[in-house]
């Protein structure tokens, strides 16, 4: 074949990829630079021609305005309660599901049945099931609440825990814990998943020589379990933790934000700015959106450098 | 040894089997509302196993004042169709959401499928001058989240008059779709041997021939995972749905359900069961149907990652 012939072959790959590259370009690439040119801007959709240049100001307002201060300690509180049960939690079970031989898809049909139902609906779903006057996880915390006060009275002492009158989601101090329940019940199912797939990548041979040389299970899964996992539960974590930063939709539906502010998370403050609050001020979001993607971009990288190996 | 190995195992088993109806019970309890009136709900009676006494409610599910009642002792019931009947009465909406979601995730996932396979092997097997600029203009975007794109868009949708239209959606939903098909599918590209190619090639196959015959065939277990992948996401998808649509019409079911709760959630709270059970029912079914294909996919979709 000769090399004109190989020139022309080579060039038809560009016919593969256009389709694809102008759609993207057009929805993907466009608006992302967009945003960030809109980023400096003071704009309204409202008043397009009224836009008024203000360089760093809206990324500045991240830090000096206090509206903004209070969504920033929500997700990074929401962070902190869901995302370190949600990726040890999953790991345990996912190990004890790779354990399990007989009568193993009735197991996973049930702990997986809720990555199907849509975040929305699910959100739904669990308003119902919080809900202060007929709510069954209400009624299940009473239940429990009142139990371990009795057991707890028993040895004299007063009240410990007590169900919120006006149900977990209607109280400033639960609102959030159970939003990330309804999240880690909501997920589980992915990160169990992911670990599955890295656990039947680890040789049973080891196992087994580790076993005649009389490691018990909980030796075997420090030893050897958990190195040989380390890429998987790196990827688990990072995608939890990108989860946990972008969480939106969930307390938007069954919270809206409240009770008093304390479920109103970063990307529904930017949702709020551009669409709910009647102003359209696009710059201050995309300004928003970019530092979202920044905080993300620098977890990455961090991340990248603890999964580094230990030489 | 073994009979200890065998008692750890049956506990393990017992254990996840709690977990396991710990994880379904919001569904049963979803399902024995819905067959309720929302007085019963209300005063505690969801299980089918409680009974309720049956009052007369008004228009808006109201109890009426008890002169209406005829003498002698209430009559009580455990079940009842009627907040069926009424949802399939008076929310002509849930069809349509149903509708549009299905299109939605179906024909976005094959175009997404297509247009980025068609891509992946383009990246994968033609040397053409800007091969590897043009794949490192895509990795740079796949670090930032959706969200950036969010304002961008929205003012595209106006701008081209596809806002409250399912085409926008659409539009958005395969971009948004096409990166992780084109990393995907043009590592699975990437393995099939030069030599093969070359051999079709002899042959007489054009390029066309040999993607459609030779890559698509062969790469079609990564391809099946990029479809569960893709299909889920836009079945979830949520904040764009919500931000580029306005009309009932081209509601998706996230989008719907969601307005419906606020509609009549404190007045109706059967009704709002019954929705909820009829938008996960048909697709918790597909899913425990086709369970064992939709865990290896996703599997094998976790595996290229």
């Amino acid at each position: 074949m000769t090399s004109a012939w190989r020139r022309r072959h080579h060039r038809k790959g560009y016919l593969y990829v256009l389709p694809a590259l102008l759609l993207f370009g057009f929805m993907v690439v466009y608006p992302i630079v967009r945003s960030f040119y809109l980023s400096f801007f003071d704009y309204s959709i409202l008043e397009p021609d009224s836009a008024r240049f203000v360089g760093i100001q809206n990324y500045a307002n991240l830090v000096t305005k206090t509206p903004n201060h209070r969504p920033l300690w929500n997700t990074l509180y929401f962070t902190l309660v869901f995302v370190p049960p949600y990726v040890t939690l999953s790991l345990l079970l996912a190990v004890m599901l790779n354990a399990v031989r007989k009568g193993s898809v009735l197991l996973r049909t049930m702990i997986f049945t809720p990555i199907v139902v849509s975040l929305a609906v699910s959100s739904v779903m669990w308003l119902l099931f919080y809900d202060a006057k007929f709510g069954m996880a209400q009624e299940t915390f009473k239940y429990v609440a009142e139990q371990i006060d009795r057991v707890w009275g028993l040895v004299g002492g007063g009240t410990l825990l007590k169900a919120p009158e006006a149900g977990m989601l209607g109280d400033p101090n639960w609102a959030m814990i159970a939003v990330a329940i309804m999240c880690f019940w909501n997920g589980v199912a992915m990160n169990i998943i992911l670990y599955l797939v890295g656990l039947q990548r680890i040789p049973d041979e080891l196992y087994e020589a580790a076993r005649v040389d009389g490691a018990n299970p909980w030796k075997r899964f420090l030893h050897i379990t958990l190195p040989l996992l380390r890429p998987t539960i790196y990827l688990v974590v990072l995608l939890s933790l990108i989860g946990a930063f972008k969480i939106f939709g969930q307390p938007f539906i069954m919270t809206g934000g409240g009770p008093r502010d304390s479920t109103l998370t970063f990307v529904m403050r930017l949702y709020n700015l551009a669409f709910r609050y009647g102003k359209f001020q696009l710059g201050y979001a995309s300004a928003l959106a970019y530092s979202l993607a920044v905080v993300i971009f620098v977890a990455t990288i961090f991340l990248r450098r603890l999964n580094r190996p230990v030489e | 040894m073994a009979v200890e190995r065998k008692t750890s195992s049956v506990t393990l088993w017992l254990i996840l089997f709690a977990v396991g109806l710990t994880n379904v019970i919001p569904f049963f309890w979803i399902l024995s509302g819905s067959f309720k009136p929302h007085y019963a709900i209300h005063g505690g009676k969801i299980w089918p196993w409680q009974s309720y006494e049956v009052k007369k409610v008004d228009e808006e599910g109201k109890p009426l004042p008890l002169e209406n009642v005829a003498g002698g002792p209430a009559p009580r019931e455990y079940n009842t169709l009627e907040n069926y009947k009424k949802v399939v009465g008076q929310l002509a909406g849930l069809p349509t959401y149903y509708f549009n979601t299905f299109y939605l995730a179906i024909a976005g996932t094959f175009l997404s499928l297509f247009l980025g396979s068609l891509a992946a092997y383009g990246f994968a097997k033609f040397k053409f001058a800007a091969n590897r600029f043009l794949f490192m203009l895509l990795i740079l975007t796949i670090m930032l989240p959706a969200e950036v794109t969010l304002i961008g868009r929205y003012e595209l949708m106006f701008q081209f008059r596809l806002y409250d239209r399912i085409m926008g959606l659409l539009i958005a939903y395969v971009a948004g779709s096409l990166l992780l098909i084109i990393f995907i599918m043009r590592n699975v590209f990437a393995t099939i041997p030069e030599d093969l190619v070359d051999a079709a090639m002899i042959d007489g196959a054009s390029t066309w021939q040999v993607f459609w015959e030779l890559m698509i065939p062969i790469g079609r277990n990564g391809l099946a995972a990029c479809a569960i992948l893709t299909f889920l996401g836009i079945w979830n998808e949520f904040l764009f749905a919500l931000t580029f649509t306005s009309l009932d019409k081209v509601r998706t079911l996230p989008v719907g359900v969601f307005m419906l709760q606020g509609q009549f959630g404190l007045f109706n709270s059967g009704m709002l069961f019954a929705t909820v059970l009829l938008s996960f029912l048909p697709i918790i079914i597909v899913f425990v149907l086709l369970q064992r294909y939709f865990v290896s996919g996703l599997s094998a979709g976790a595996l290229k990652q």
